[in-house]
């Protein structure tokens, strides 16, 4: 299997509250995330939301769909989400938030293997492709969000590509 | 292409280069009248005008430019054949080196046409002009755009004759459509009205080349080949193309991004060719006459201005073809490009029956789609140069690795060499290059080379010494 390990940083001039609701209600993620083409519960969460369970669907410049499902992990309000992904990705998402003045700063850590033979054997070469697809969905996202909030993505939201670990097979 | 139900009076084009001309052509279905304004002086023969220093170089028509053309132009291939263009399938006469090789020929299954820009340009007037409705006002400045009192709409434009008598003379429209190219005073008239301009993405390349024009001899078994060699970037920073067109000629044009510019200088240009990674331009070069100079070309940036994100746009008026974006031309999309947008524009005609209210947020909408692609693949190559600045798409350098990994299969894959040139051609979108089975072939190609990197002669000899 192919590891990749991502993290994005998005700036905006939003309340945390506002940035933290919209993370969280991930089944309106298609009305402002460019490439999430659907978000379905498959199981309800306790009242935080902990052990819930989201099939996504994303539809990005790739010409294929991947999909996934979701399960949250762990809730601390305005501070942390994560969860732990199963499908054609499997591994763990973590967002992380952060207010300072008037700007908040989210965080999104991806590590993640990819399950489908395909994708595995051509990891090698199609690496960056894959990457840059990411980033492309990241920068989607993080305009989309702003979009939606009323507020601006501000600079420094450069995704950043981790360094490379080694893949099972190379 | 049948006429609307409702045909307005008049439309007035500004510009007659190539935008303006297909603009006008597909306007003749829409508009009783068509009056095209160029501000040059235009003859009745192939020729580059003052006002576009580009036309002198070398040009090529991409397979879907030439098939929209055709449709408005029935007889464009025939004419294009007959005075002497090459019109042929675009991968058979293919000698394109990249990568340290020649790429695999193929048959891409559509035509591509092969002729100097003044002699297209030549043979699309003469038809556009042919139309009956169509008038052209040539060597006529345009002063001003002529608005209701609100600046709501635009109704007209003030041209001034350059001739002695400087006679100013009015002419109202329903429709204006500035195809002036890049140079486009909308902006300006825009800001000049109370109207916001848009806003402008560049990107600076610093691309400088030069073209010399050769005899070509019809019987040479290479005479309807033509060789292109595009960079290994970073590590390479020229290219060089050498065009078969009518004439029995041969318009050679080379250069470098990043200021690796070529010299002017008939000597200095040959040394140049020298430097190419295969011999082929050299090799003609120094064998044929030369027919003229060396003329030289900057290209220094890439230019869109983003009139679809504009909310205020008066009514009545329209932009078209590098007025909305020039991209680096060695890529060779920008009349295609023009073609696609004055096709949309019919399109757009015809499904709103005429209907001009609001037209322009649509018009801007589509030309935007169309526009995204080649400036896309044209920035793309273009940042793979560091010395490339300018908006910078997300994750362009992963892609670009890819992106090479495309280029060297299409070495020893015919079938990732036609896939590419769908996508260069503007036939298919750059996602087709990205399917598993297209990623698939692409990684095998590439396993392939590592283990027998071809040399340039076992692919495709070079052309003789």
């Amino acid at each position: 299997m192919a590891d990749y390990a991502f993290t994005t940083v998005w700036r905006l001039d939003a309340p945390v509250a506002a940035v933290w609701t919209a993370i969280t209600e991930v089944e309106r993620w298609p009305l402002w995330w460019r490439g999430v083409e659907a978000v379905v519960q498959l199981r309800p969460g306790d009242a935080a939301g902990l052990g819930a369970i989201h099939r996504y669907t994303w539809k990005s410049k790739l010409p294929y769909r991947l999909s996934f499902a979701m399960e949250t992990t762990h809730v601390e309000p305005y501070r942390r989400l994560a969860g732990r992904a199963q499908g054609e990705l499997q591994g763990t998402g973590c967002w992380t938030f952060a207010e300072t003045g008037v700007i908040t700063t989210v965080r999104y850590d991806w590590n993640v293997q990819t399950t489908q033979a395909w994708m595995n054997l051509l990891a090698p070469m199609a690496r960056p492709l894959f990457a840059w697809n990411h980033d492309v969905v990241m920068a989607w996202g993080g305009e989309g969000l702003a979009h939606w909030l009323g507020a601006h993505l501000l600079p420094e939201t450069a995704a950043v590509e981790q360094p490379e670990r080694q893949m099972s097979n190379n | 292409m049948t006429r609307s139900t409702s045909t307005h009076a008049h439309a007035i084009v500004l510009g007659a280069s190539m935008a303006g001309l297909l603009t006008a052509r597909v306007l003749s279905e829409h508009f009783s009248q068509v009056t095209l304004i160029e501000r040059d002086p235009v003859a009745d023969r192939p020729e580059a005008r003052k006002g576009q220093p580009q036309t002198r170089h070398l040009h090529g028509l991409l397979a879907s430019g030439l098939e929209i053309m055709t449709r408005y132009f029935p007889d464009l291939m025939e004419a294009l054949e007959a005075g002497g263009a090459i019109v042929g399938d675009f991968g058979e006469n293919m000698r394109w080196c990249t990568y340290g090789g020649y790429r695999q020929r193929f048959t891409l299954g559509s035509k591509a046409a092969l002729m100097s820009r003044p002699f297209l340009e030549y043979l699309v007037r003469t038809r556009t002009l042919a139309q009956g409705n169509v008038t052209l006002l040539d060597n006529c400045a345009v002063r001003r755009l002529l608005t209701t009192t609100d600046r709501m709409r635009i109704v007209g434009v003030e041209v001034e004759q350059r001739t002695q008598d400087s006679a100013v003379t009015v002419l109202t429209a329903d429709l204006i459509v500035d195809c002036t190219g890049r140079g486009s005073r909308t902006p300006q008239w825009l800001a000049e009205l109370g109207y916001t301009a848009p806003v402008e993405s560049e990107v600076k390349v610093n691309v400088g080349y030069a073209t010399q024009i050769f005899r070509r001899t019809p019987s040479d078994d290479y005479a309807r080949d033509w060789v292109l060699i595009t960079p290994e970037a970073p590590r390479e920073t020229r290219f060089g193309a050498m065009f078969p067109i009518e004439g029995d000629r041969w318009i050679v044009s080379m250069g470098g991004w990043a200021g690796d510019h070529a010299p002017t200088d008939p000597a200095g240009f040959l040394e140049y060719a020298r430097t190419m990674p295969t011999p082929d331009i050299y090799n003609m070069m120094r064998q044929a006459e030369a027919l003229t100079d060396v003329y030289p070309y900057k290209f220094n940036s890439s230019l869109r201005r983003h009139y679809e994100k504009l909310t205020r746009f008066p009514a009545g008026y329209l932009v078209l073809g590098d007025a909305i974006s020039s991209f680096n031309p060695t890529y060779g999309q920008g009349m295609t490009s023009a073609a696609l947008q004055a096709a949309a524009l019919d399109e757009l005609l015809m499904q709103r029956h005429g209907n001009l209210t609001d037209i322009a947020p649509a018009f801007f909408k589509r030309a935007a789609k169309i526009i995204d692609t080649p400036w896309q693949l044209a920035v793309g190559e273009d940042f793979r140069f560091p010395q490339t600045t300018g908006p910078k798409p997300a994750g362009i350098d992963l892609l670009n690795r890819y992106v090479a990994a495309v280029h060297r299969a299409t070495l020893v894959d015919p079938e990732v060499g036609r896939a590419f040139a769908k996508v260069m051609n503007l036939m298919a979108p750059p996602p087709s290059l990205m399917t598993p089975g297209m990623m698939v072939r692409v990684w095998r190609a590439n396993r392939q080379l590592r283990q027998r990197r071809p040399l340039l002669e076992t692919v495709l000899a070079p052309l003789k010494q």
